[in-house]
């Protein structure tokens, strides 16, 4: 069962996530508050995917993801954000983003995201 | 401060509680404030910065906030519900403001946000800067929201 990490400032929003993750036969390992912190739960839990928010105090999910990346060029990042902007999704699949996911999101479309993925 | 400017979280507002909590927002009027003081009980702040530079608060009575929590995680226990309501709100304060970013953006544009702050008091006293507010009211089945637009180009 893969493992995912979820980054999210708003804790609602993991709440959900969780359930349509669990429902969808993954496990979630971890859960961070903002971008320092889920680099941190990053290099400890090793997680198979994580689930990146953008907004996020202390450090944003783009540059959360960057400092992964720089430790783990494999890491699988999925953003899950409430900002779509065009400009923002070039950028974020630039630095190295898998996916791009605008909240609210659809369940299937998550749970599609990360199996790709995981491919 | 022009009119287009609330437009995109007027259109976002009705899109996001439709989707979200599956409730009808109509629109009831616009209003032009100076130094706005939101005329509820919680209130979600959230600021503008990149193209566009600013601030939007959400304002809602406390028991159309709960009311619109209950719909929006309509499974989980009233107790469940209490403990998430500010979380829930901010969530959907984030939404709209997200997805009315999309709007104002256009192709070329970037706007970022900051994280959701809540307010919770009678009548908080916010200073929007010296940027003139737009103030729009919607009703829905649960009361009032009131959605307060203080933002401009950079
Ligand atoms: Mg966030």
């Amino acid at each position: 069962m893969a493992s995912i990490l979820l980054a999210d400032d708003i804790s609602f929003i993991k709440l959900v996530q969780k359930e349509v993750l669990e429902k969808g036969g993954f496990t979630v390992i971890g859960e961070a508050s903002d971008g320092i912190e889920v680099v941190e739960m990053y290099k400890k839990l090793k997680p198979d995917v994580v689930i990146m928010d953008i907004t996020m105090p202390r450090m944003d999910g783009l540059n959360a993801m960057r400092a992964i990346l720089r430790m783990d060029s494999n890491a699988r990042i999925i953003i899950c954000s409430a900002l779509g902007q065009q400009q923002l999704i070039i950028e974020a699949i630039k630095a190295g983003a898998r996916d791009f996911i605008v909240k609210p999101f659809d369940p299937g479309r998550l749970n599609l995201a990360i199996q790709k993925a995981l491919k | 401060m022009q009119v287009e400017y609330i437009n995109p979280f007027i259109i976002s507002a009705i899109e996001i509680f439709e989707k979200v909590a599956k409730i009808e927002l109509k629109k009831s009027n616009l209003t032009v404030k100076k130094g706005t003081t939101p005329e509820n009980e919680i209130s979600i702040v959230i600021g503008l910065s990149g193209d566009f530079m600013g601030q939007v608060v959400y304002s809602f009575k406390r028991h159309t906030a709960q009311r619109v929590v209950s719909c929006m995680m309509p499974n989980a226990s009233a107790d469940k519900q209490m403990a998430y309501m500010e979380s829930a709100i901010s969530s959907m304060a984030n939404m709209i403001t997200g997805r009315a970013t999309i709007l104002l953006a256009g192709k070329e544009k970037i706007i970022y946000i900051t994280p959701p702050t809540v307010a919770i008091s009678a009548k908080t006293e916010m200073k929007y800067s010296d940027i003139p507010t737009l103030s729009t009211e919607f009703t829905s089945r649960f009361g009032t929201l009131q959605i307060n637009v203080a933002i401009r180009p950079k």
